[in-house]
């Protein structure tokens, strides 16, 4: 063979191999916490507590949710009391998710209720099961004998939206919902039919829709007067997408952020009334990393206070609450917790978290919890005074259903 | 029970047993054709004034050729052979093909898994039928040493190598990241391609040294372009651990040693594994080197060069057989010794075309009778010429007729668009046969209306009992009674499809609707999905043998799958176990194939 003929030869044969190992060397993107998307996702564990100082949580347990072998399950702490206890309502596999709207039982005094808001008819607490392997609509069970008993006649189809605000109860029983297709619908109680609020798509063809760029959907909750709000992330910086609808149209009423953060793009991680007082966690992406703020507004979202800015960087989030008064609990990835009490507050940066906490919880004083779930083991750990440290108040085994939901 | 995981595991006994006697059953064919063909090639050559002809002086075989013929053909022979594992039959689609394209783009998925569901529709006879083609194409190529019939089964063996290389091995892996000579890149089945090609050149071409280069040429080019590849950074073959975690190399002999094997291999294999996590610099830079050195002579065409080229490759393809391939078929179910084999036949083959030179003229042998032939009728002529083959033209018939019995049965099944009935037998054992009358239930509709089963008097009933917010188990049973409902055609006017509701929790109407919306239910005119009073359910549940229970902590409702023939007169004729196992096409269509028949027979008598 002449040389020419072999050199050709030789480059072909780099050229073929430079492109199989161009092909074969293509990296996953690997994402956090991200809302850009039709439908946002965001950590579902938290916590609530009731006017009359009943806890719930929402934790995930067990193993691997490839091999839906995770299970979440939602406990329950008495008014007074600081053990928690199972109370997962049964009937359906949880594997998908588990999402909690509660309202203080028979209470008709709106202004008292400390979850997302009150009803004065109706359900105390509503849990929604997110859409799971072949299941595409979310099952809803109701009580409000504190978990005593549970009721099954409504559901959600399609399913509830992968947040933890995608179920609100109103103050009059009305329930809205945010579904996994991007819609918002609205009952006049658990039970009647739902119509539609509107969708991402409408919404963001909206005037209000428009100026914020709104990208995704991410929460759900009523003013104290009862009108829906919705809340989203929005793709235009400085812009914070929190509607609501006023004599059928939806206006922007989202607080306008300080100078320093106003070029990042923000996105609503949780939204909430309670005592009047709305309550909202936002996150604001700049740069590499991600600024972590609260608002709140006494006026039905006229007006609005807003906390200093907490500096998560790249952390993951892992679980976000919001408790009576307008305060508010974080876990982050790497054991960090952060809790800020309400307006005029600062962010408090917790002690080192128990390993695996799934959630920061209020114990029957007010008294800080961190919630831990490995495996089918539970624990509730209580913060000292003083900040010394946590101290393990409650240890449980869960029976997880390995394998039923294989 | 509902998510109980109740799948098919490729070593169920009713499938291993099912497959051990399609084997049998075709080996027995086989023999009967060789014992028939050998009889008859016998007979007429006893009985028959059988002349053989004088053919005239004619080439011998090249011993290249001759050692590529026969050692591709005992290498299908092998590999069918290894095709015949007990497990092969249910377990090559999920536990060889499918896993070999996870990493490869979605659309060699998307055409490796069109094969796989193929096979899992007749896993029996595409089991048998890659183990009938395989022996049959090796002993073709090894009894038929030249001539069209020869050329055939190198085309033959061309063909099927490239049906496996591309559903098989998915493309060799070439379109999935880690592609490496070492792992074997880019398909040991595609040199069995190029083998068959080779004998399937016309015989001038083997007598000229041309050939032998131009073999010996495209070797040493794959094997510069795999040093490359192996020599490409980040591909984690530099490093013999990486962020204290075992490099690609040390990676790939660990989890080799760890498959099931003789202790010393295993040994051998894990102990390569710790060399190449201490010195994985060293042994890549020496197989970079020899790839490349080895490929440049052979591209040189220079002998002094290419002799020590093929001697240096012969050895660096034995290590890598033996030490990172683990000879290509241990543990596991292993379909083939991997590519090394054939990569060192093919250099063998192409020096011993160089090396010996073009194929000699061999003399032909005199006829038998030298009388004139009389005139003689087409069956006659036939016969005499069949008598006059030679054995090994004969043992090329059969070989031939061995790949038809294999593929024949696969090409049937293949015309029925329904899966087998073994696979539903495989997962929940047969139908029992039953006549009693049906117990009887009044509960409601989705739509709120009262049925009861007397009102269904008249009509067959495919009876079953679903969880409306079940995840896994109800959506797939649903799904057969509506491929069901399609296979009963126009008779589908005389049979009604009930579900009663197997939650004491999710039971309202509400659930029932969607669950029909969810699955597609709706549509179906005859389908009934009832439900009732906790009372109401708890007494069909009793009636009919279901135990509903509720699990703790987020779990399923946990009920047995069942599934009941009620004949038009009210008499439960058959109770078929419905768990509707892994959900998969196949076990989909076999249960509403199962369900089907079922319905078809109590309407029949």
């Amino acid at each position: 063979m002449r040389a020419s003929k072999a050199g050709a030869l030789i480059l072909a044969a780099a050229a073929a191999s430079a492109l199989t190992a161009a092909c074969g060397s293509q990296q996953a993107d690997v994402g956090t916490v991200r809302g850009a998307a039709q439908s946002a996702t965001l950590p579902l564990a938290t916590s609530l507590v009731t006017q009359a100082g009943q806890g719930w949580a929402v934790i995930q347990m067990g193993g691997s949710t490839a091999r839906h072998d995770n299970f979440w399950e939602l406990f329950f702490r008495p008014a007074g009391a600081s053990a928690w206890k199972l109370a997962t309502p049964p009937g359906v596999a949880s594997n998908g998710g588990l999402v909690v709207a509660a309202s203080p039982a028979g209470s008709s005094t709106a202004s008292s209720s400390t979850a997302k808001s009150s009803t004065a008819t109706g359900a105390s607490l509503i849990a929604g099961f997110r859409p799971s392997q072949s299941l595409t609509f979310s099952p809803l069970a109701a009580s409000t004998d504190q978990a005593k008993t549970w009721s099954q006649e409504a559901l959600v189809d399609p399913g509830l939206a992968n947040v933890p605000d995608s179920l609100a109860i109103g103050p009059n029983g009305e329930v809205a919902v945010l579904t996994d297709a991007g819609r918002a619908e609205l009952a006049a109680r658990l039970g009647a039919s739902w119509s539609a609020l509107t969708g991402l798509d409408a919404l963001a063809k909206t005037g209000a829709g428009r100026a914020c760029r709104l990208t995704a959907l991410t929460a759900a909750a009523f003013t104290s007067g009862g009108a829906p709000l919705l809340a989203g992330a929005c793709g235009k910086p400085g812009a914070v997408g929190i509607f609501v609808l006023d004599r059928g149209s939806w206006r922007a009423v989202g607080p306008v952020l300080p100078g320093a953060l106003a070029h990042g793009r923000v996105m609503v991680l949780g939204l909430a009334t309670a005592s009047g007082r709305i309550i909202a966690l936002l996150s604001v992406r700049r740069g590499r990393g991600t600024d972590i703020l609260a608002a709140w507004s006494d006026d039905d979202a006229s007006h609005w206070t807003m906390s200093a800015a907490l500096r998560s960087g790249s952390a993951r989030l892992v679980s976000q609450s919001l408790w009576p008064g307008g305060a508010a609990g974080l876990v982050l990835a790497g054991g960090l917790g952060e809790t800020i009490a309400g307006p005029g507050a600062a962010w408090r940066a917790l002690p080192p978290l128990p390993a695996r906490t799934a959630t920061l919880a209020l114990g029957p004083a007010g008294q800080l919890q961190a919630l831990t779930a490995d495996s089918a083991s539970f624990a509730a750990w209580q913060l000292g005074t003083g900040s010394a440290g946590w101290t393990r108040l409650q240890a449980a085994a869960v029976v997880i259903p390995y394998g039923s939901s294989g | 029970m509902p998510g109980m995981n109740s799948g098919l595991s490729d070593t169920n006994p009713t499938l291993i047993a099912a497959f051990r006697a399609a084997l049998v059953h075709q080996g027995l064919i086989v023999l009967a054709l060789l014992a028939l063909l050998g009889i008859a090639w016998i007979g007429t050559r006893e009985w028959l004034p059988v002349t053989r002809s004088a053919a005239g002086a004619r080439l011998a075989e090249p011993a290249a050729r001759r050692f590529l013929r026969i050692g591709f053909g005992i290498l299908w022979i092998f590999d069918g052979l290894l095709q015949a594992q007990p497990a092969m039959a249910a377990g090559l689609p999920s536990g060889v093909v499918e896993p070999t394209a996870a990493s490869s783009p979605v659309w060699v998925q998307h055409l490796v898994n069109w094969a796989g569901t193929a096979w899992s529709f007749h896993p029996i006879q595409a089991g048998a039928a890659a183990v009938w083609i395989q022996i049959g194409i090796g002993a073709w190529l090894v009894a038929a040493p030249a001539g069209p019939v020869s050329r055939l089964a190198g085309l033959v063996s061309a063909g099927w190598g490239l049906v496996v290389w591309v559903f098989g091995e998915a493309f060799g892996g070439i379109f999935a990241p880690g592609l490496s000579f070492l792992f074997g890149a880019p398909g040991a089945v595609l040199f069995y391609c190029a083998a068959g090609l080779l004998i399937a050149l016309p015989d001038r071409r083997w007598q000229t040294r041309q050939l032998s280069r131009q073999v010996l040429a495209g070797l040493g080019l794959f094997f510069v372009a795999m040093a490359i590849l192996q020599a490409w950074p980040g591909r984690g073959f530099w490093q013999g651990k990486v962020g204290g975690q075992a490099g690609t190399l040390a990676t790939m002999a660990k989890s080799m040693s760890g498959t099931p094997q003789p202790h010393l291999l295993s040994a051998l294999v894990s102990g390569f594994a710790s060399v190449a996590a201490a010195d994985g610099f060293v042994i890549n830079l020496v197989v970079v080197l020899v790839l490349a050195g080895a490929g440049l002579a052979l591209i040189s065409g220079q002998q002094r060069l290419i002799r020590p080229a093929i001697v240096v490759m012969l050895i660096l393809c034995l290590a890598d057989w033996v030490l990172v391939q683990d000879f290509g078929f241990l543990g596991g179910l292993g379909t083939d010794p991997n590519s090394m084999i054939p990569i060192a036949l093919l250099l063998i083959g192409g020096y011993l075309a160089l090396a010996r030179g073009p194929a000699t003229v061999q003399a032909a042998e005199p006829a038998r009778t030298g009388a004139a032939e009389p005139a003689r009728s087409l069956p006659s002529r036939l016969a005499l010429s069949f008598g006059s083959a030679s054995l090994r033209a004969v043992l090329a018939g059969w070989a031939a007729a061995v790949v038809l019995v294999g593929a024949a049965p696969m090409a049937l099944a293949q015309a029925s668009p329904t899966a087998d009935p073994i696979i539903s037998e495989a997962i929940d054992g047969s139908a029992a046969q039953l006549d009693f009358a049906a117990p009887a239930f009044t509960l409601t509709d989705q739509d709120g209306r009262a049925v009861s089963l007397a009102s269904l008097r008249g009509k067959v009933v495919l009876l079953t009992f679903l969880d409306p917010v079940c995840t896994s188990d109800c959506p797939l049973i649903a799904q057969e009674f509506r491929a069901a409902d399609q296979m009963l055609g126009a008779s589908s006017r005389r049979v009604e499809m009930v579900a009663i509701v197997a939650n004491p929790v999710y039971r309202a109407t509400a659930y029932t609707r969607a669950f029909d919306s969810q699955e597609g239910m709706a549509r179906l005119p005859n389908w009934l999905y009832l439900t009732g009073s906790l009372a109401q359910l708890r007494q069909a549940w009793r009636n009919y043998g279901i135990a509903a229970q509720i699990l703790p902590a987020g779990g399923m409702i946990a009920h047995n799958d069942v599934a009941y023939v009620i004949d038009a007169s009210g008499r439960t004729r058959t109770e078929l176990n419905f768990d509707p196992g892994p959900g998969t096409a196949s076990s989909e269509s076999s249960f509403a194939a199962e369900l089907t028949a079922a319905a078809q027979r109590v309407m029949r008598s």
